[in-house]
């Protein structure tokens, strides 16, 4: 007989949702009832029906299961509660341990969500590429996003797979609104095309028509806001410093934070001259351009279509040494944030090396937290053996032991997240400083946050309560009921282990800190070769024009100011490189040397040595063309007697070497001193510094502002300070100093609260074995020594551990810099030191308790 | 007293009129004669439980059967509890219906 069967999947599910006692007459009624359709209507239409039957039935299904085990759960739910409460104090140190790892864990997975999540706002970022210069002539070689003019159109003309291009500039400019001047520093000129590659939210205005014509502006809503309140902007103008009327087209919401660049004022392309003047000038680096390419278009097909175009129509006419090369390479627009950093990016960038330490130092944490909340668990379980035994011996399974254990992690858990979600809220201002982040409180309230805290509440509970779930259900009645010490020894070594883990972990990050401390604070006080104190810099000293160097001589006259200098570099900024020609005795050679473009005051006002020639003489013709070199180039080119040799720049002319300077560092010390050469300027630069003498810095700052006024009175002043700037470079060390700080104090703090936690219990389970002791005898302080011990020789143990691994990381990271402190003992001493205080403290408050307890009430108990 | 919902009222009669055949296909067969519509088994057993827990019925295994994969079948019967349930709501119903104004009387007799 070939009866039909009910379809497979359908009658799984169906017995999944079923309750496992009613599970065959379930079934079987289905069965009966889908043989009756069968035999009325046919096998197909009874497996329909059987399959709607099921689905139709979900939803009672479902509620009828979850109605049924609902005094179950309810059971697990109050004994749960009672255990919570009958140890509060375990409870309470577990929970704080736990809730404080999850905080930081989920501060920490929302910063590397959003790095991850860059430029995800852009509708065609999967299409969009960015291209790069990458090219060599001689010993110059560079790579960066600034690209020729004639690119984009090329782009758009001979590549039909290029759906749309754009190009962008960015520029200072100065707005000149009711008699004053505003300076605004984040404006680009882009081609019409912006808002077709990039997605713009518009308030008012036209996308198609807003950068159509040479004197349009876009503004994003504060922009607008700020200059024109709550007034109608479209329609309305703006003048620029040297006196031309913008109009106002369109406003738009500013980019999200989330975007690898921003701006606040959107000028044209066009209205720029230096586009017009390399309008067909290929090899300049002038624009950034961004294409998108038709859906299914390879970005690779496209570079080398490009690349064979390049080689017939550009750089043809080149001549071309071994080696040289030009190229262009698309590089994807959300790969921009995290794995960019060429010079010349339009904003700093994340790096994937933070996303990874950050993951590492989260999961790192919620590891601590767990690994607490299992020893606790587990060490308490001892005084449950007992609990788990009569539970079995009335008829409880497994499954219902370990339903009941992991009620209660959950119960925990949940308690924890709220708490942990509580306390990472609190904690954001202080972790947006420690990452340089501005990461909103809405964060709190995205689904994305409800998901990552649901699941890690899972993860936890699953990870952390698994194990004392498992290990107590796991235990024999009939030997725990019978006798009690036999539970007793378990587990003790993976708690040891755990521990050891978790004072590693605290001893390596304060090592850390301590060698990061370290090296800081040699990079403060190392010799820089110049003095970097009291130094303003004038920014935008260019639009002084010819007056550059009136400017910095009526500076030079006051008497609260040492020297002034006007000059294009200095430490912490980008210092270019250049192919040079060098005299040497028998033929000349071209190689690539770093420069300085300077006046006759550089080295006054930097305060360099010079420790062999003589420095430029103001005024002199023929030191016009002559070059200072520093130590390091001097030593790089071979020269013992550098004086009198002659450098090739260029200029049209060739140039004596007058002087070396001593090497100063114009990088971080994590760079050795390269080989500098300091020339004279030709053309107007950018800054002017100015060394005030002693006295009050605002007050001679006041005198620089006040000369400013005079000589430009409609640019608005911008300064800094040199060792501020150079200050700068270390930001990404201070950073991770912080960084370091914060987690050290957090592991430690954690780690502790977990040997508390752990000394409680065990001081509570050697309770009749103390009393026993003291009655024969046992001082106060031997019973200490005797509890303590223990914890103190993991805690010594896990010192030993940590020294060398500490030692190991950080040494590799004291050799990123080319000047550098050697790690000293002391850092890994002291932390050690530290813990083992620390544990000692937190060991002994709970020994010395459980050693004064009066011998009688514990003996007397049972 | 116990209130029923529609659907626990039909199975309790449902039971009733089956005697010692009630198991879940064919009291859904009796329930949907009575409303005429048709129910999912899901449903069905949702209400029996319900009923069950309140003790308005008992529960009772009977022997597999070839025809329902060598399943068995759990058979219902009303349980004196469920019995006085059932003329409660009877009653109540009655007394609503007492209730009521006249102009209902002819419709409601026939």
């Amino acid at each position: 007989m070939d009866n039909p069967r009910p379809p497979r999947l359908a009658s799984r599910l169906l017995a999944l949702l079923s309750r496992s006692e009613d599970r065959p007459s379930v079934l079987g009624d289905y069965e009966e009832n889908f043989a009756d359709v069968a035999r009325d209507l046919g096998p197909a239409a009874a497996r329909r029906w059987y399959r709607s039957q099921v689905l139709r039935s979900l939803p009672k299904l479902l509620k009828g299961r979850i109605f049924g085990s609902a005094s179950m759960i309810k059971s697990y739910a109050v004994i749960a509660r009672r255990n919570i409460r009958k140890h509060r104090g375990d409870s309470i140190i577990n929970l704080l341990g736990l809730s404080l790892g999850l905080a930081v864990c989920s501060l920490i997975v929302f910063w590397v969500k959003s790095e991850l999540g860059y430029d995800r706002f852009q509708a065609r970022g999967d299409r969009t590429y960015r291209t790069l210069w990458d090219a060599r002539f001689g010993d110059n070689a560079w790579k960066s996003p600034l690209v020729d003019v004639p690119l984009a159109p090329a782009l758009l003309r001979e590549f039909p797979e290029v759906e749309e291009a754009v190009r962008f500039r960015r520029e200072g400019l100065t707005l000149r609104f009711e008699d004053s001047d505003f300076r605004e520093d984040r404006v680009l000129f882009a081609d019409e095309s912006f808002f077709r590659v990039f997605s713009v939210a518009f308030i008012s205005g036209d996308p198609d028509t807003a950068l159509r014509d040479p004197d349009a502006v876009v503004l994003t809503e504060p922009t607008a806001r700020r200059y024109f309140g709550d007034r109608h902007p479209v329609g309305r103008t703006l003048l620029t410093g040297d006196g031309r009327l913008l109009r106002v087209t369109a406003v738009v919401k500013p980019f999200p934070e989330s975007s690898h660049f921003h701006f606040d004022l959107l000028g044209s392309l066009r209205s720029l001259p230096i586009i017009q003047q390399r309008e067909t000038n290929w090899g300049s680096s002038t624009v950034y351009t961004y294409l998108v390419l038709r859906p299914g278009e390879k970005p690779a097909g496209l570079a080398a279509k490009l690349q064979a175009y390049i080689d017939t129509n550009v750089a043809a006419g080149d001549s071309r040494a071994a080696g040289d090369y030009w190229r262009y390479e698309l590089q994807p627009l959300r790969d921009i944030h995290l794995r960019s950093h060429l010079p010349y990016e339009l904003e700093a960038n994340g790096s994937t090396e933070y996303v990874y330490l950050f993951s590492a130092v989260a999961f790192f944490i919620l590891l601590l937290a767990c690994i607490n909340y299992v020893n606790l668990a587990t060490a308490r379980s001892m005084a449950r053996a007992r609990e788990v035994g009569i539970r079995k011996v009335l008829g409880s399974d497994r499954r219902q032991l370990l339903r009941q254990f992991l009620t209660e992690s959950l119960l925990h858990v949940v308690t924890a997240v709220i708490l942990a979600a509580l306390l990472a809220r609190l904690a954001l201002p202080v972790f947006n400083r420690i990452a340089g982040r501005r990461m909103s409180a809405g964060l709190f309230l995205s689904p994305f946050a409800f998901a990552a805290l649901a699941a890690m509440t899972l993860l936890v509970t699953l990870a952390a309560g698994a194990y004392p779930a498992f290990f107590l259900a796991s235990l024999p009645a009939a030997r725990v009921l019978k006798d009690r010490a036999a539970s007793r020894g378990g587990r003790a070594r993976l708690r040891q282990v755990l521990v050891i883990a978790q004072f590693c972990v605290s001893v390596g990050l304060i090592a850390g800190t301590l060698v990061i401390r370290g090296q800081l604070r040699y990079v403060q006080s190392t010799r820089l070769g110049f003095d970097k104190e009291r130094v303003v810099i004038v920014h935008r000293a260019a639009v002084l024009n010819e007056q550059i160097g009136a400017f910095r001589d009526r500076l030079r006259s006051l008497p609260g100011i040492e020297a002034a200098t006007s000059a294009q570099n200095f430490p912490g900024q980008t210092f270019d490189s250049m192919g040079f020609e060098i005299e040497q005795p028998a033929n000349y050679r071209q190689t690539s040397l770093t420069y300085a473009v300077v006046d006759e005051y550089y080295v006054d006002a930097l305060r360099l040595n010079v420790v062999n020639g003589r420095n430029f003489r103001p005024g002199s013709a023929p030191d016009a063309a002559a070059y200072l070199i520093n130590q390091a180039a001097a030593k790089a080119l071979g020269w013992t007697e550098p004086l009198g040799k002659r450098l090739y720049a260029g200029r049209g002319e060739w140039g004596p070497v007058i002087g070396v300077v001593e090497d100063f560092h114009i990088e971080s010390l994590r760079h050795a001193v390269k080989p500098l050469v300091l020339m004279i300027n030709r053309w107007r630069p950018s800054y002017v510094a100015v060394r005030l003498g002693p006295g009050d810095l605002q007050e001679g700052l006041a005198q620089v502002r006040n000369t400013w006024n005079e000589f430009a009175p409609h640019q608005p002043f911008e300064y800094s300070f040199l060792d501020d700037d150079y200050q700068a470079l270390y930001r990404g060390e201070e950073g991770v100093a912080r960084l370091f700080i914060a987690f050290s104090a957090l592991a430690i703090v954690v780690a502790s609260l977990g040997l508390l936690g752990l000394a409680s219990i065990v001081a509570v389970q050697r309770t009749k074995e103390i009393g026993l002791r003291k009655v024969l005898g046992a001082s106060v302080p031997g019973i200490v020594g005797m509890l303590t011990k223990d914890f103190v020789k993991l805690v010594l143990l896990a010192d030993v551990l940590a020294g060398p691994i500490a030692y190991f990381v950080m040494d590799r990271w004291l050799r990123g810099f080319a000047y550098h402190i050697q790690a000293a003992w002391w850092m890994f001493a002291v932390p050690a030191l530290l813990a083992l205080g620390i544990a000692l403290l937190t060991v002994s408050a709970q020994s010395v308790k459980a050693a004064l307890t009066d011998p009688a009430a514990t003996l007397h108990y049972e | 007293m116990i209130l029923l919902t529609r659907l626990e009222e039909a199975i309790l009669i449902a039971v009733l009129r089956l005697e010692d055949e009630a198991y879940g296909v064919s009291i859904n067969r009796e329930v949907s004669k009575i409303f005429g519509r048709s129910y999912t088994l899901g449903a069905l057993y949702f209400a029996l439980d319900q009923l069950a827990r309140k003790e308005l019925l008992g529960k009772r295994e009977g022997e597999p059967t070839p025809q329902r994969g060598g399943r068995s079948r759990t058979y219902y019967r009303v349980t004196p509890e469920g019995r006085e349930g059932l003329t409660a709501v009877r009653r109540h119903q009655e007394r609503l219906w007492e209730a009521a104004p006249a102009f209902f009387a002819g419709w409601s007799a026939r």
